[in-house]
């Protein structure tokens, strides 16, 4: 026995018991609960008819004693159109409770995230693997993967941290390529031109294209600064001749004095990073993508990109962020929310 | 006439000669610029993703110049770590590890690196007895010794072997290591001591070992340590921590812990 209900103090707007139909609008979510399992007592399975119009999460279970037999659901429309929810007999078609979801109304684009889904683990490293659901577009969502379930520090790596991505109502900051010199690799700015000067130091040219030259190798180049800021952060032995060596001997052949690469494409945030705007304000976290994703994606375009957990930023699928930009879903100022990693699911 | 015929044999050995001369040279810059490049591998934001980055340009190095060694280590020594281009990591060593590290040994059997990376592969006494003659001196063929006697059975000559030496000397994987052991031995209370001086180890691992591992392991045998003092609460913790950086074995104590527990943890 199981059916689709309200319980304790889920809200009853739009929810019609008789017909067992909740109404929702385009960008809205709703509360609802099933009662019961399969005859042992064990989980129904739960799944949406059409996730494109509406998409399901699992919230935690109720801790009150009295509603031990209900799990809550998360509803979320994302265009209009109608849908069921549907509960099964664990691994049979045998349908054990259903509802109706009826999404109506338009909204402005805006972007949902839940970051704690599911763990892919396929018999190897756990990811927790989340997605971005676009609302008020086509039903379009794609993978995304955020910081670890729990925080850590990495004390021998300049001491950076892992979060997981805090929940919240954000919104997209401008497109850029990223410049964040505590991670070394991010000083310089991602496809950033080289060139090596007439004193034999590398220097690279600004998103500007008209010239904008600064120095990348030497003394005060911006990269050897940041690697040497990292080595002494991460409490390593490191004088400033040997981090100039160091950045000079990558970049420059020593024997041809020739440039190793043309062009920077190792920045961390790959190629374009969005900063995710808190009430006006920057924050820590970025949705962007990843240097070896990148690399991956301009070798093969129909290569698996795996995504790995961020220390906290969103990581995404160069391939999905370029068909995001080019629908205007990145545009600066779209609402992007971060839901908790509590949230599972859908199936 | 014998003055041309000398002049053609001469050019035809000084032509045989340039490929060599060149492939000489390419693989001079080969080894310069992977050199480099290596003293620069640390620090990125996504470590897993430029450990394979630099996996494929090792093996890409290999393909022109299959004797370099620094190349021949690291190749075998990412995919030991489970990293290979295009896939999500594996909790055990890729399929192609086993083949990269007997061809970088057979190539290079003197060197210490590659022969305790087999070592570990292959798990037995005497090959790992066999990478710490190359070098008596160098860590990790000393935990791998320790790890394959105290596998088979033989404890108290691991843990002296990790006992010697200076502790401020002692890299994470020694401490984590000798862990190990003595919770093998039932010395709980010693594992615990020894995981937390693996979270406080100052001094760097000898190998590329992402920073996130040795967060892993020592969480892991924390967390395994405390469950074993029936300490579920602390356990759970530290079991946590571990699963959200990867370990399985954590996970899988968790989920005991839960169903236990009848869904809670704490």
């Amino acid at each position: 026995m199981a059916n689709f209900d309200k319980f304790a103090n889920l809200s009853s707007k739009g929810w019609e018991k008789i017909k067992l139909t909740q109404t929702i609008k385009v960008g809205e979510s709703a509360h609802i609960g099933l009662w019961g399992g399969d005859p042992k007592g064990a989980d129904l399975e739960v799944f949406g008819d059409d996730n494109r119009i509406c998409v399901p999460h699992e919230e935690p279970r109720p801790k009150q004693p009295q509603y031990k037999q209900w799990r809550h659901f998360l509803l979320t429309g994302l265009k209009e159109g109608t849908t069921n929810l549907k509960a099964f007999l664990p691994g049979t078609s045998i349908e054990y409770a259903t509802m109706k979801i009826v999404v109506t109304g338009t909204s402005k684009v805006k972007l949902v995230y839940f970051p704690g889904e599911r763990d892919e683990d396929d018999g190897s490293m756990v990811t927790v693997m989340g997605t971005i659901y676009v609302i008020g577009g086509k039903g379009e969502s794609i993978r995304a993967a955020g910081g670890p379930r729990k925080a850590y520090k990495l004390a021998k790596d300049y001491g950076h941290t892992a979060d997981p991505t805090p929940a919240g109502l954000y919104k997209l900051g401008p497109r850029k390529h990223v410049i964040a010199p505590s991670w070394w690799h991010s000083a310089l700015p991602w496809g950033a031109a080289f060139r090596i000067n007439a004193g034999g130091e590398v220097e690279y040219q600004d998103d500007s294209g008209k010239g904008g030259w600064t120095l990348v190798t030497g003394r005060s180049g911006v990269l050897t600064k940041a690697y040497l800021n990292f080595k002494l952060k991460s409490k390593e032995k490191m004088t400033q001749v040997q981090a100039e060596k160091d950045i000079r001997g990558w970049l420059i052949d020593p024997v041809s004095k020739k440039l190793t690469m043309s062009s920077w494409e190792l920045n961390d945030f790959g190629q374009w990073g969005w900063n995710l705007h808190l009430n006006g304000a920057h924050t820590p976290y970025y949705l962007h993508t990843t240097p070896v994703d990148e690399a991956s994606v301009k070798k093969d375009k129909s290569v698996f990109v795996a995504l790995t957990n961020s220390h906290g930023c969103i990581h995404i699928d160069p391939i999905d962020r370029d068909d995001f930009m080019s629908k205007h879903y990145l545009d600066e100022g779209t609402e992007f929310e971060v839901r908790p990693y509590t949230e599972s699911g859908p199936p | 006439m014998r003055a041309a015929a000398c002049r053609c044999a001469f050019a035809a050995v000084f032509l045989a000669m340039v490929p060599l001369v060149a492939r000489a040279a390419d693989c001079d810059q080969v080894a310069r610029s992977f050199a480099a490049r290596l003293n620069i591998s640390v620090g990125a934001m996504d470590e897993g993703g430029a450990l394979v980055m630099l996996r494929e340009a090792a093996q890409g190095g290999l393909r022109e110049c299959p004797d370099l060694e620094p190349q021949g280590y690291t190749a075998a020594r990412i995919a030991e770590l489970g990293y290979a281009p295009g896939a999500r990591r594996s909790a055990v060593p890729t399929a192609d590890a086993q083949a990269l590290a007997e061809t970088a040994a057979q190539r290079h059997p003197k060197s210490q690196r590659i022969v305790t990376l087999l070592a570990r592969l292959d798990g037995s006494v005497d090959m790992a007895r066999r990478a710490l003659a190359l070098d008596p001196a160098y860590a990790p063929a000393r935990v791998q010794l320790a790890l394959a006697l105290a596998a088979a059975g033989t404890r108290d000559e691991a843990l002296a072997l990790l006992s010697q030496g200076r502790d401020a000397d002692r890299i994470a994987s020694e401490w984590n290591a000798r862990a190990k052991i003595r919770m093998m031995a039932g010395d709980i209370p010693a594992a615990i001591a020894d995981a937390k001086a693996a979270r406080v180890a100052v001094k760097r691992e000898a190998e590329l070992m992402p920073g996130t591992d040795t967060i892993r392991d020592t969480q892991e045998i924390l967390g395994l340590a405390l469950l074993a003092q029936g300490r579920a609460q602390d356990a759970a913790v530290h079991l946590e921590l571990a699963s959200a950086v990867g370990s399985l074995k954590a996970r899988a104590a968790l989920d005991d812990l839960r169903k236990a527990r009848g869904g809670k943890v704490k």
